[in-house]
């Protein structure tokens, strides 16, 4: 819980850097910190590893954007581009200069591999998101027209 | 309205939306609806990441053509919502070309920055220090720090080169939570670094990247992928150099 509610703060701070309207503060955050709540039941309940729990976390990420602009009538950016912060692998970026530093060449390299697979995994997850929202909006629009 | 206004209007529109972070889609599609609500039927765009093409009307008397060039700018999440509204509106015929033009025009200028946006990079820094690992101690750390780098991006930032802020960023971060670290032994310098870099990380030319590529515009999707990955690794350089003078410091004085 205390994470989730850090991961909203964290994000609205994301929303706020990026200049987002103000009412969309809040659809903002939440986006975020569902996607983070995703992100850490699937590594410590499943054990999956950082990219497999990126991968989920992001394509949880893209639908529930995709949700929210449907229902607040906004672009998908503007839920999109703050809520993916918690994913992005910040720490690995870190840990691959610090262990460059160290001298020890193989942890650097691990954790540079391991780096582009988390984006690889956020960059699938989203994929997958917004392939699965595409797909839910047409089945809404086919149903609609079938009634109306 | 006559089409070289129309071919105008259009352009500042999908200026707008590509400087603020708009995807090359979004772009395109905006300013063809436009085009098309303002009784042009035959225009042509062509979007890239960091440029835009677009005619009217060719061949015919009232021709006209645009090239605009739209450097990578700052993320602004409400320009681009209010453009899109703007050309649902004009769509809807709720509002009339030139009064678009206005406020398209009143969105012409660079977004300013704030105290509150001071605040948030700071409060940002804690919370990702917190939720990667560190302590609240750590988070509380991270704040003031998070407060310099917001200052040295917006007061040294615009003089340098892309990748040089993320450098001399990662740098400036590192140097300061080694030395908050050393002072204070409860902290975590590691966490506080990571907490401070996020809002370095191009995360948003990594997602926009990917949702080029999900539309097919590959050329664009090319171009932001490679800001996001030079900026990643501008970013390791600057915390290596950090992490090297900081242990060179240190070896002097122990």
């Amino acid at each position: 819980m205390t994470q989730f509610l850090v991961a909203m703060v964290g994000v609205w701070a994301f929303a706020v850097l990026f200049h987002a309207p103000r009412r969309f503060y809040g659809a903002c955050a939440l986006c975020g910190g569902v996607a983070w709540v995703v992100y850490l039941i699937a590594t410590t309940e499943y054990q999956a590893g950082p990219a497999v729990a990126a991968l989920l976390a992001s394509t949880v990420l893209a639908l529930v954007a995709a949700g929210l602009s449907i229902q607040l009538k906004a672009p998908s950016t503007m839920f999109l581009l703050p809520g993916i912060f918690p994913l992005v692998p910040g720490a690995g970026i870190y840990y691959a200069a610090y262990y460059m530093i160290q001298g020890d060449l193989s942890l650097a390299a691990a954790k540079g591999v391991e780096t582009l697979l988390v984006s690889g995994g956020i960059a699938l997850g989203l994929m997958i998101g917004a392939a699965c929202s595409n797909i839910a909006m047409r089945i809404i629009g086919i149903r609609r027209r079938m009634r109306g | 309205m006559d089409s070289r206004a129309v071919l105008d209007l259009a352009g500042l529109s999908g200026k707008i939306l590509l400087q603020s972070g708009a995807e090359i889609y979004r772009v395109q599609e905006t300013m063809l609806r436009i085009m098309r609500a303002c009784g042009v039927e035959d225009g042509n765009v062509y979007v890239v990441a960091n440029g835009i093409f677009a005619t009217v009307h060719e061949g015919r008397e009232d021709e006209g053509c645009l090239v605009r060039h739209v450097p990578l700018g700052s993320v602004h999440l409400g320009y681009i919502h209010e453009v899109n509204q703007i050309s649902r509106a004009i769509e809807a015929g709720t509002m009339t070309p030139e009064e678009a033009l206005r406020r398209v025009e009143s969105l012409d200028i660079p977004a300013e920055r704030t105290l509150l946006q001071v605040c948030a990079c700071a409060i940002g820094s804690g919370a990702f220090a917190f939720l990667f690992g560190g302590s609240w101690q750590d988070a509380l750390a991270a704040i003031p720090i998070g407060v310099a780098l917001q200052y040295f991006l917006l007061f040294v930032g615009p003089h340098l080169r892309r990748g040089l802020s993320g450098m001399g960023g990662g740098l400036l971060i590192t140097v300061c939570a080694d030395l908050l670290a050393w002072f204070l032994p409860v902290l975590g310098r590691d966490y506080i670094v990571i907490g401070c870099l996020m809002p370095l990380v191009q995360g948003v030319s990594f997602t926009n990247a990917i949702r080029e590529f999900f539309n097919g515009d590959y050329l664009a999707g090319v171009t932001h992928m490679l800001d996001a990955l030079m900026g990643g690794v501008c970013i390791a350089c600057g915390v290596a150099a950090g992490l090297m003078l900081t242990d060179w410091v240190r070896g002097c004085f122990l």
